[in-house]
Parts: structure tokens; C-alpha cells; sequence
């Protein structure tokens, strides 16, 4: 007779019979139970509850071992793997542990079949107290109270009292088994895949763990990529303060790169696509760039101020070149056009035609006019003049504006590429970043006129005044020195929070920016007067054994080539290989 | 001959505790004559008692026909001893209608065979024909004789206990297996130690040669054979008792590697059942009311191997049915729980 125990059977293996587990006749007879098979019930408790004592020491050693062996296995895989929330995952596994334990504790608890089942087990008792429960379910009728006769035949009748006899012996056995019959036990394969792990774990967890760096490094990349947005963001910003009209390439590019912060923000990760970005974008922008715009505006504001001086005929006029002032200038002369002799007009359209070679600099409109105005003056067409100046006026505010405009989009170039390269260095674990100094100082003290050519070499530290204009830092782009004599001007470097030193692994790779600035920036490098015509005002001559002067041919190779043997003998990830090859290609002297 | 009707049901009444009293007594009397062999004294019991027949194997000259013999002193009961031959006939075994005169009038009256005794020894049963060891089934397994179709039912307690010689073989025609499987038991008989060779050259070679005395009678037998069938038995030990022998069967999921490497054919139901009812007759002289798993395993190898059939691969390997059980008992755990 198989009796369905009212509790769960023990799970064994798949290929062994299921254990009949004897049921609590306290649940599965009805009625009052024998007093003997209470007391039976009553002696199991105490076994009963050291015996789970047990089941929980040695759960409690399984689920250590697992613990450390899941530390273990987390710790190795995250030795060759970079797994970022590896200390969070380290953490919940204890408390996962600790759950399971709890949970494994809580369903561990015997059952009095079982603790039966084990006190045979362990007591030797010979499956008395076991029997004596599945019996008195097998056999209701002598579950209840009744006496014992003293010969048994073979009907069912005496098949009870046989079952009443087993009874009081199962309880007579019970009652002399030791109470310490279950103790807890030292798991011992737990316990030694316990101190295995535990060892192994030692040394996984004390040794310093080369992913550590990858991780860092791509938390650096979201957040540079984060903080690279909100400079984008800001470049937006000051492009779309200074763009006048819809049409404005400030302002498309300002609403590009409002696109690619919001790129940035949502693939933060993603070093290689989010500087493909930037650097497609920056490259777009730079192609709308004039590559002259800096010689063109130096000859505006030569222009400009010549203009205003030959206009007021005062020395110190309009020092800064502005073509507004020039504007109105020209307008004041024109309404004393009438006014002035023939002498005096044949002085002014020559003075004005000595400027048509810095006005063809400057803009071809302005120079068409300036010599339309000097034409009308040689000839006393003084209505004509009027009409000439009023053009060269207007032409002179535009081609301000274009300046500017160009200026405007060659700074965004510029940050762009600063954000580029912030992005880069975030995924080289660069340290040291920060509020680097500006480069290119930019105050030109030249003295010397005319126009030096010069490799630029950073600094700018021409001797020209001030007509270095932009210190756009030195780049390393052939830069034009043009140093005007005369100029006092002082530009607030454009460079600012550049880096001022680099990592450890890229400072043999890139050149400090001090010295080679950033590529591209539109950086003019006021020449030095040198041999230069040094007379102030109307002589231009080319500079001559520029102290600016460097062979960029040489710089560019010997940098090239050191950062080549670096690329190949350091570690360095491919793409930023390639970032530095692409470096080196744009500033190829021999490309151009 | 009714069985039923022999006993007084009245008579039978026995105390339980009583069993083991009786049947240490029997034990003591049947060791005064044979020394040593506890285990064959026992299992031989077991059978007795078991109200079923036990087949006793090992060479001659071990105290095979002296233990029957012994038994059936200590028991009050009739005694024949069969010697199987080549040219016993069935009707040697059951008897025979005779052709009789009775007044005046020719008749048939029944003769009855040696197998009417309540113990007999079948010494050499191997020897006889099959047809000759067939005539014995009716008779061990329905405990009645069929003559010219007329029952003659067997009084209690009937118990069949054949010898058979493992030499010798030249000549000896092997028990079927329908046959063997009427065994309650195969006990084999192991050749005594030097102590109890000692003991026995002490016994047999002096003057007075050792007798036992009866201590039971045909009625107590029959009562104790009815008391032991009546000890109840935990479904776990029945469901451990039917694991073993599953165990036994090539084709089972459970049976151990050498049971499907080396076994034909396994025990039949009647191993599961001799299994259980020898563990009643263990618990009961071991002073228990219940079966228990080690009377189980404690029976298991006279229950089963001589109903453990080998193919032959486990014959030309020198596998024995006793290996087999022996890795059954291994791989089939007792039930216990962590």
C-alpha cells in the first residue's frame, strides 16, 4: 500500500525511485491519535528541529561556496572583460546568497516523516519510528486509543493490535536515542569548493585589474561626450547670437550642431562614431571657411584706417581700423568734396590711388570703387566722387561683415575641433586635463612694415604690432606672418582652454600645442619687421630674415616621424592610429 | 486433508512476542546438532516458517540432509526424504492409484507418494528428470497432489527442502526456471570453518553423537506461519523491496551497469514477494513488529539469486547471480533523507 504523503517528497536523482515519505497522522487521521503515537509525534519535535538545524549548516556552507565561486567566476571574466557594474554585481551576490539561503532554510524545514525517516536512519532503529507513522495511516482503525491482547492471529482484527505492538516499540525505541542525535555536520565538498574559491579569489581580487583602466577610460568618454555636448551647445549659442538673418551660415551651423549634441547626449559611449561626428562636421564648416579671410581682413583694417586718416587727414584716426568709422568718414569727405580746391582733390585722388593696392587685398568691390573715387577726383568729377565713396563705404562695412562672418565660423571650426580632440583624449585616459593657457599670444611687437611670410611656429611672436590680429596659436598650417607696421592691436588669444600638457601616452604622440597649436585654427603670425621697410604709414616691402621664421618642412617631418615610431611601438587603439596618421596627412606640407 | 480444517483456529492464537522465543528455540535445538551454519539455520527457518520451500546448494558431505533431518526432530512433524534419481518417476513422488481387494470388490485407493509428509527433503533434485521435477510443482506451489484428477490437498505445514550438488554436473538436469522460481529461497551451503570443523570431528567421531530434542509442534509452526504473514509492512519498505528488484531487470532505468551488461532475464514478482515476506520472518526473530529495510537487504541475495537469469556474456565472464545482487544493493539506496 503506497501512502501519498501529504508533504513534498525529497527530490532525488532522475533514475531513483521517489522516496515515500511518511505523513503526519496528526494531519492524516481523523480523530484522537494513540497515545503512543503522540508520543512518538511529541519525541520526533526535538529531533525534528536539529535535525533542520543541520539542513541549514549545510546549506548555509553550499551557499558560501557558491557565493565565492561566483565571485570568483565574476572577478575572473571581469579580468578580461570590462564589465563596469562589476563591484555592484559583486555585492548582490552575497545578498542573493543570503536570500537563497534564507529561502533554501525556510523550504528545508523536515517534516515529521522525514525527521522519522532519519532518526531510523542515524538511530539504527530499524525503520521502527517510520513504520509506526505509515502505519497508523495505513491502518486508521488503530490509529485511535486501544489496548494490546496478548496473542495476535491472522485477521485483520490482529493485524491492528500487531500494528499497536509496532507502535509501542518504535516509541521504546525513540525514547532511548540520544538527543544529539542530530548535529550539525561539516559539509566537507562545500566546504573545500568554499576554501578553493576563497583561495583562487585572493589573488584575483588583490591583483591590480587591467580592465579597471578600460572602465575608467569609458566613463571619461560619456562624460567628456556629456560635457562636449554642452560646449557644442554653446558654440550653438554664440553662433546664433551673432547670426543676423535666417540664412546665415552661423546659424546653420548652429542648428547643426544642436543635432549633434543631442547625438552625443544619446550615444554618450560611443568614442569612434561621436568624433566621426564632430570631425565631419568641423570638416563641413571649414570648408566654407576663405582661406584668406585673415589677409583680406588685415588689409580691410590697413584700408580701413589709411581711409580715415587720408579722409580727416588726422594721423591717428580711426587706430583700429574700423570700417564703419571709415564709413563715415568717407562720408564727411565726400560732403567736403565741394569745398576743396583742385589742388587739393588731385592730393586726395592720388592718396586714395597709392590704396588700391591694399584695397585689391581687401575686397574687390572696395577697390573698384576706391579707384572709381580717385578717377572722379583726378577728373573734378566731384559728384562722381561723392558716388564712388558712398560705394566704397558700403563695400567696406560688407566686407567687414564677410570677416567676421568667416571669423565667427573659423572659431566654431576651431572648438569643434578642441571638442574632437577633449573627446579623444577622454578615450586615451588622458590625465591632466584642464583650463589650459591660450597659445598664440598674439601681441604682436613688430615693428617692421610690409608683409613678413612666415612659417608660423605658435607663439607668434613676431615683432609686428599687433597685426598678428588673431593669435590663433600657432598653427601648424602654413601661416601667413603679416606684421603691418604702426599697429598696436591686441587680440585676446583664441586658444584659451587648450590643454597645456598631455597624457602620458599621447604626449609622445602629439607635439605640445604650444608649439604647433591646433590644426587648422586660422592663426596669423605677425612677422617681424625685420630688414623690412620700417617707415611708418606708406611703405610696404617684404620682411626679410623673419625672426617668426621656422622651417615648417623640418618641424613637420621630425615630429612626423617621431610620432609614426610611437604609433608603432606603443600600444595605441587603431582608431586613435588612424586619428594621428590623419593628424599628420592634414598638415602635410607636400599635400597642399 | 483440508488444511483449513487441520488447525483449530482457536490453537493458533500466538503472542508475537512469543515468535522469536519459539523460533530461537528451534534455532538452539537444530545447533546442537549442526555446528555452526547460523545463517543456513536461519534461512532455512526463514523458508519453514515462510510456509514456502528453500533450495539448499553446495557439496556433498556439508550437513545438507543432516540439517533437514535435524529439523525435523526439533519439529514434531512427518518426515519423508526423497532421493532423486535419474529413474524416479512423477508417481514415485505423489503416489499412485493401486489396485486393491477390499471386500470382495477390486478397487483404486490412492497410495500416497513421500511428498505427503509435512517436511521433505528432495536430496539431489537436480538428478531426476524434469518431468520428475515438475511433479513437484503442483505440490510446492498449491500444496495439494493431483492424481488420476483427484486433489489430495498437503497437510501443514508442507515444506520442500531440495539439495542439489553444484559437482558433478555430468548426468544432472538443472531446475527449470518455473521450477527454481517455486524456491522461496536458494541458500548455499558454505564449508565451515576450521573452529567449527573441530566442533564437528568432536561430535561425529565420539561415542555419543549429538540429538536434538522437539521444541515445536505442527500447530505452532502452522500458527507462526500465520502470525508472520500477518506483520504489517511500511509502504517504504515495500516500495524499497519492489526497487530492488526492478533492479534485477536489464531493461530497467535503475538497474546497475552489470545487471544490463550481464542478466538475461530478472527476478519475477515472486522475488518481491519472497523478499517481503522473508523480512517478516527477519523482523519477527529479530523481536520487531515491522519490516525494515535491512531485513530487506539481509534476504535479498537467498530471495534473488537463484532467479537472476545471466546471458552469455555473464556466463563465459564468470559473472555470478550473487555480484549482480550484490551491485543492486550497492546502487539501489536505501531510502533516507539528507
Amino acid at each position: 500500500m503506497r501512502i501519498r504523503s501529504p508533504f513534498r517528497v525529497p527530490v532525488r536523482r532522475r533514475d531513483e525511485p521517489a522516496i515515500v515519505v511518511p505523513p503526519d497522522p496528526h494531519f492524516a487521521v481523523a480523530g484522537p491519535l494513540d497515545p503512543a503515537l503522540v508520543a512518538i509525534r511529541a519525541g520526533l519535535v526535538p529531533h525534528r528541529r536539529r535535525l533542520w538545524l543541520r539542513r541549514i549548516v549545510r546549506r548555509a556552507w553550499i551557499a558560501v561556496g557558491a557565493v565565492l565561486v561566483a565571485e570568483l567566476v565574476l572577478w575572473t571574466v571581469a579580468r578580461v572583460v570590462a564589465i563596469e557594474y562589476a563591484p555592484v554585481i559583486a555585492v548582490a551576490i552575497p545578498v542573493i546568497g543570503l536570500v537563497a539561503l534564507i529561502a533554501a532554510a525556510i523550504q528545508a524545514r523536515p517534516s515529521i516523516g522525514e525527521t522519522a525517516l532519519a532518526v531510523d536512519a542515524e538511530g539504527r532503529l530499524g525503520d521502527r519510528v517510520s513504520s509506526a507513522l505509515e502505519l497508523a495511516v495505513a491502518y486508521p482503525a488503530a490509529a485511535g486509543p486501544g489496548e494490546i491482547v496478548e496473542a495476535v492471529a491472522a485477521d485483520e482484527d490482529d493485524v491492528e493490535q500487531f500494528v499497536r505492538r509496532q507502535r509501542r516499540d518504535a516509541l521504546g525505541a525513540l525514547s532511548v536515542v540520544r538527543p544529539g542525535l542530530f548535529g550539525p555536520r561539516f559539509s566537507r565538498n562545500p566546504a573545500v569548493i568554499a576554501l578553493v574559491a576563497a583561495l583562487a579569489l585572493a589573488p584575483v581580487l588583490l591583483i591590480a585589474n587591467p580592465q579597471n583602466d578600460v572602465i575608467a577610460t569609458n566613463q571619461r568618454v560619456r562624460e567628456e561626450a556629456n560635457r562636449q555636448a554642452e560646449r557644442i551647445e554653446e558654440i550653438a549659442r554664440d553662433l546664433e547670437v551673432k547670426g543676423d538673418t535666417t540664412d546665415d551660415p552661423r546659424n546653420q551651423l548652429a542648428e547643426e550642431l544642436r543635432e549633434l549634441a543631442r547625438q552625443l547626449r544619446e550615444r554618450p559611449a560611443d568614442l569612434n562614431e561621436n568624433l566621426a561626428r564632430v570631425a565631419a562636421t568641423e570638416t563641413r564648416t571649414r570648408a566654407q571657411l576663405d582661406p584668406a579671410n585673415e589677409q583680406r581682413a588685415s588689409a580691410l583694417t590697413s584700408l580701413s584706417r589709411s581711409l580715415s586718416r587720408t579722409a580727416t587727414g588726422q594721423s591717428e584716426a580711426n587706430p583700429n581700423g574700423d570700417p564703419e568709422e571709415t564709413r563715415r568718414d568717407l562720408d564727411e569727405l565726400a560732403d567736403q568734396l565741394d569745398g576743396m580746391t583742385d589742388q587739393e582733390r588731385r592730393d586726395l585722388a592720388r592718396q586714395l590711388a597709392e590704396l588700391g593696392a591694399t584695397a585689391s587685398q581687401a575686397d574687390g568691390g572696395a577697390a573698384t570703387a576706391l579707384g572709381n573715387a580717385a578717377q572722379s577726383l583726378a577728373q573734378g568729377d566731384t559728384a562722381g566722387a561723392r558716388d564712388a565713396l558712398a560705394r566704397l563705404g558700403d563695400a567696406l562695412g560688407g566686407a567687414g561683415q564677410r570677416v567676421t562672418t568667416n571669423r565667427d565660423l573659423a572659431e566654431a571650426a576651431a572648438r569643434l575641433q578642441d571638442v574632437e580632440r577633449q573627446l579623444a583624449n577622454a578615450g586615451q585616459g588622458q590625465q591632466g586635463q584642464g583650463q589650459g593657457q591660450g597659445q598664440g599670444q598674439g601681441q604682436g611687437q613688430g615693428q617692421g612694415q610690409g608683409q613678413g611670410q612666415g612659417q608660423g611656429q605658435g607663439q607668434g611672436q613676431g615683432q609686428g604690432q599687433g597685426q598678428g590680429a588673431i593669435g590663433g596659436g600657432g598653427s601648424s598650417a602654413r601661416s601667413l606672418g603679416q606684421g603691418q607696421g604702426g599697429g598696436t592691436g591686441q587680440r585676446t588669444p583664441t586658444g584659451a582652454s587648450r590643454a597645456n600638457e598631455l597624457g602620458e601616452d599621447l604626449s609622445s604622440v602629439f607635439a605640445p600645442f604650444e608649439r604647433l597649436g591646433r590644426p587648422g585654427d586660422p592663426s596669423y603670425v605677425a612677422g617681424s619687421g625685420g630688414d623690412g621697410q620700417t617707415q611708418q604709414g606708406n611703405s610696404q616691402g617684404q620682411g626679410q630674415n623673419n625672426g617668426a621664421f621656422v622651417p615648417y618642412q623640418d618641424v613637420f617631418t621630425d615630429f612626423e616621424n617621431y610620432a609614426q615610431t610611437s604609433l608603432d611601438r606603443g600600444y595605441i587603439p587603431l582608431s586613435v592610429k588612424d586619428y594621428v596618421r590623419d593628424y599628420f596627412s592634414s598638415l602635410n606640407p607636400s599635400s597642399e | 486433508m483440508d488444511s483449513s480444517t487441520a488447525v483449530d483456529p482457536a490453537a493458533q492464537k500466538l503472542a508475537p512476542e512469543a515468535f522469536a522465543e519459539r523460533a530461537q528455540a528451534i534455532e538452539r535445538e537444530v545447533g546442537r546438532v549442526i555446528v555452526g551454519q547460523r545463517d543456513l539455520v536461519r534461512q532455512t527457518l526463514t523458508g519453514l516458517l515462510a510456509n514456502s520451500h528453500v533450495l539448499l546448494e553446495g557439496v556433498p558431505g556439508l550437513g545438507k540432509t543432516m540439517l533437514v533431518r535435524t529439523i525435523a526432530d526439533v519439529i514434531d512433524t512427518s518426515f519423508n526424504r526423497i532421493q532423486f534419481t535419474p529413474d524416479l518417476m512423477p508417481a514415485d513422488i505423489t503416489g499412485t492409484n493401486i489396485l486393491i481387494e477390499e471386500e470382495g470388490h477390486r478397487i483404486f485407493r490412492f497410495q500416497p507418494g513421500p511428498i505427503f509428509a509435512n517436511l521433505v527433503l528432495a536430496d539431489e533434485i537436480n538428478r531426476a528428470t524434469p518431468k520428475t521435477q515438475s511433479s513437484l510443482l503442483e505440490a510446492m506451489q498449491e500444496h495439494q497432489v493431483t492424481v488420476a484428477r483427484q486433489r489430495y490437498p498437503l497437510e501443514p505445514p508442507f515444506f520442500v527442502l531440495a539439495t542439489q550438488n553444484p559437482l558433478e554436473m555430468e548426468g544432472t538436469y538443472p531446475l527449470p526456471e518455473a521450477q527454481l522460481d517455486r524456491f522461496l529461497l536458494k541458500v548455499m551451503v558454505p564449508f565451515p570453518s576450521e573452529e567449527d570443523l573441530i566442533t564437528i570431528m568432536d561430535r561425529t567421531t565420539g561415542a555419543e553423537s549429538a540429538t536434538a530434542s522437539k521444541v515445536a509442534s505442527a500447530d505452532e509452526i502452522v500458527a507462526m506461519q500465520r502470525l508472520a504473514r500477518a506483520v504489517p509492512i511500511a509502504p517504504h519498505v515495500t516500495a524499497y523491496a519492489v526497487s530492488v528488484l526492478s533492479a534485477t531487470h536489464p531493461d530497467q532505468p535503475r538497474a546497475p551497469e552489470l545487471v544490463r551488461e550481464y542478466v538475461r532475464y530478472g527476478g519475477s514478482p515472486r522475488g518481491a514477494q519472497a523478499l517481503v515476506t522473508a523480512g517478516k520472518i527477519y523482523a519477527l526473530l529479530d523481536g520487531r513488529f515491522n519490516v525494515s529495510i535491512d531485513d530487506i537487504r539481509a534476504v535479498a541475495m537467498p530471495s534473488l539469486r537463484h532467479r537472476i537469469i545471466l546471458n552469455f556474456e555473464g556466463e563465459a565472464e564468470g559473472i555470478t547471480s550473487e555480484a549482480v545482487i550484490r551491485s543492486i544493493l550497492d546502487t539501489v539506496a536505501a531510502p533516507s533523507v539528507e
